[in-house]
């Protein structure tokens, strides 16, 4: 409820702020596109398509941990004055990425029709999986750095930076094969590298993704996701009159 | 816990750790790590109890920054406490002020939907009680206004009717009071009773001491944290007025502390302009000083309607005076000529006057309403057109306090009949 009023407030008054959810992914998809594509990456067929897989599953990711983090300061006027859990103001702030994902998502549908590749019923419930994942490390992101941001006001700036870096560490732009092996290890490194690189698999190549990795991978996210949430009620204790 | 206590706190302690030099970046921790942060510990709340009994209306009184808000804010869960616990039978509205989350930009309408959530209603109730919050606020007319748009008394009216409508069986409030006109006060206030007869407890901050006797069963007074009293509203109302006083009081005798000490410099240029033309030399007896004191004697700035005022002019004489005249004029700060008497028209021997220095006129029961005052006085020969000395001096003044909430400048012996 509280993130459906965000939402009204978001576009009441403002019809372009809905389009610019659409307008802001898909200019960059665009210019990547036209540059790669042509430059680097000719006689990869099914280029375009897969750069779209990727960029949708950046853009969620990186507006809901940027939306996350500043969540709770911007509702400090709220918070101040009402009591609210703190997680609830964090999940509320974030739904409005997973609609904007939601509808881009359908325009990757539309994309993967129009390319022959679309992937049958088993291949979109793993998709599913990675969604979930990627909506989860979003919020252990958020649950760990929203409280921290009240303290310490540049960790919007550092996290600008560090998603540039992870941009360009995902396999986005550039399958992962493009890299040598030894590369690759350290790619992986970064959680979203599996998890773009496998829904391409899964949704393009209509392949299998190796289980192990995944499972490997919620192993590692679950003791994390709880971690995040330990770490946010330890923290909500005197966070509000530092706001 | 006794199912009649709807809130209960225990010994709770809040304390702000305030840097002197805030450090919110992580620029500026690493560039100062080496550096302590010294920090000025505030402490806002010191081992508060309270227990409040269900449907009782319950007042919290105190100066500023005695740690009113920060006490309902730690009842709330807003803040959490340094140390003891707090016990809630029942449901506790979470939000102190009215209108929280109000967004301009939106209609009256979204506006209720969105503040009632905030408030913790769900979707389905807001809408069952939308018609009812619209009759309420008496905007059926402006409700798809964008609240912008709106008065701000519109706005109050419109927070009010939602924070009503949450329908929490225990209420915080925090300052409601203070905004909004008279109509609109006594319509919360009216609400208020009926919350009370629905056997619904509320909490309320205020300074305005007529509201808390007359509406809150009891009171909690605070100060610098403490609690000082607790108890029926018309004891702890008339404590705080006390020390209300005794704190005037000490600001008073500070201010003339240092206004003493000034005088020392300014003396010499500051010369009166009606006396320009006499020198203190050459008076007869110049006035020295005023005082004010209580019927025992003892100095005193503040005073309660009722009680006894000793106004002493002190005075010096230059070489033999065998008669001389006083005369002694109260005027309230906003130069209301109040009350004036002299010792020729009443015909007194002031003999007495001038062997001991000073005169004294004992005021018995000063029925003045709350106020301050000042007095002017004089010195004159035989006939009142003959002035040797004159003061005014309204920086020596003395304040009345009244307990009741009437009115006007003074307090007459009254009884309903």
């Amino acid at each position: 409820m509280l993130a459906k009023t965000d939402l009204k407030m978001r576009y009441q008054g403002s019809w372009l702020g809905a389009i610019w959810v659409f307008l802001k992914p898909f200019c960059l998809f665009l210019i990547l596109n036209f540059v790669f594509s042509n430059l680097f990456f000719k006689n990869n067929p099914n280029y375009t398509i897969r750069l779209l897989v990727g960029l949708i599953l950046w853009y969620f990711f990186s507006e809901s941990t940027t939306v996350g983090m500043n969540s709770l300061l911007a509702k400090a006027h709220i918070l101040k004055k009402v009591y609210i859990p703190l997680w609830l103001i964090i999940i509320s702030s974030t739904v409005h990425s997973a609609l904007a994902f939601f509808f881009n998502l359908a325009i990757l549908f539309i994309f993967l029709f129009a390319y022959h590749v679309f992937p049958g019923v088993i291949q979109l419930s793993v998709f599913l999986v990675y969604i979930i994942l990627i909506y989860g490390i979003s919020l252990t992101y958020s649950f760990f750095a929203a409280p921290l941001y009240v303290r310490f006001r540049d960790l919007n700036q550092i996290w600008e930076v560090l998603l540039g870096v992870l941009f360009y560490a995902s396999p986005i732009i550039y399958p992962i094969s493009a890299v040598p092996p030894h590369v690759q290890s350290l790619l992986y490194l970064n959680p979203m590298t599996l998890l773009i690189e496998h829904s391409k698999v899964v949704l393009i190549d209509h392949g299998f993704a190796r289980f192990d990795h995944l499972l490997i991978f919620i192993a590692i996210f679950i003791p994390c996701f709880i971690g995040s949430i330990w770490f946010l009620k330890k923290s909500s204790k005197n966070l509000i009159e530092s706001m | 816990m006794n199912h009649d206590i709807a809130l209960k706190a225990d010994n709770i302690s809040k304390c702000f750790e305030i840097p002197q030099e805030r450090r919110n970046t992580i620029r500026e921790k690493v560039i100062g790590f080496r550096k302590k942060t010294i920090y000025e510990k505030y402490n806002a709340l010191e081992d508060v109890s309270l227990e409040i009994k269900r449907g009782e209306f319950f007042g919290i009184i105190g100066r500023n920054g005695s740690g009113k808000s920060t006490l309902l804010k730690i009842l709330a869960g807003i803040y959490s406490p340094d140390s003891g616990s707090i016990a809630v039978n029942g449901q506790i509205s979470p939000f102190l002020e009215l209108g929280v989350g109000f967004n301009p930009e939106l209609s009256g309408k979204d506006n209720i939907f969105l503040n009632g959530t905030i408030l913790g209603l769900t979707f389905k109730e807001i809408e069952k009680k939308y018609p009812k919050i619209i009759e309420f606020s008496e905007l059926e007319r402006f409700i798809h206004l964008k609240v912008k748009n709106y008065s701000s008394g519109m706005q109050v009216r419109l927070a009010f009717s939602v924070a009503i409508h949450a329908n929490k069986e225990i209420l915080l409030m925090d300052e409601v009071l203070a905004v909004g006109d008279s109509n609109f006060q006594l319509k919360c206030l009216t609400e208020f009773i009926n919350f009370k007869h629905q056997n619904k407890t509320i909490v309320l901050v205020t300074h305005d001491l007529g509201v808390a006797q007359k509406y809150c069963d009891r009171l909690l007074l605070l100060r610098g944290g403490k609690v000082m009293m607790t108890g029926n509203s018309k004891d702890v109302a008339s404590e705080y007025i006390v020390q209300n006083m005794s704190d005037e009081e000490r600001r008073i005798y500070e201010k003339t502390q240092r206004k003493n000490e000034d005088e020392i410099v300014l003396d010499n240029i500051n010369i009166d302009p009606i006396f320009i033309e006499e020198s203190p030399a050459n008076k007869v007896a110049t006035i020295e000083k005023i005082e004010f004191l209580d019927e025992n004697g003892s100095l005193k700035n503040v005073f309660q309607t009722g009680d006894d005022l000793i106004v002493r002019i002190w005075f010096s004489k230059n070489g033999i005076v065998d008669k001389l005249n006083f005369g002694v004029a109260i005027y309230s700060l906003e130069d209301y000529y109040i009350f004036g008497i002299n010792t020729i028209l009443d015909n007194v021997n002031t003999q007495k006057y001038v062997q001991n220095g000073y005169c004294d006129v004992h005021f018995k029961r000063i029925n003045l309403g709350t106020n301050k005052y000042y007095i002017r006085a004089g010195i004159y020969e035989d006939q009142v057109k003959k002035l040797i000395d004159y003061v005014d001096q309204s920086n020596d003044y003395f304040q009345v306090q009244a307990f009741n909430m009437n009115t006007g400048i003074v307090h007459l012996d009254y009884e309903w009949i």
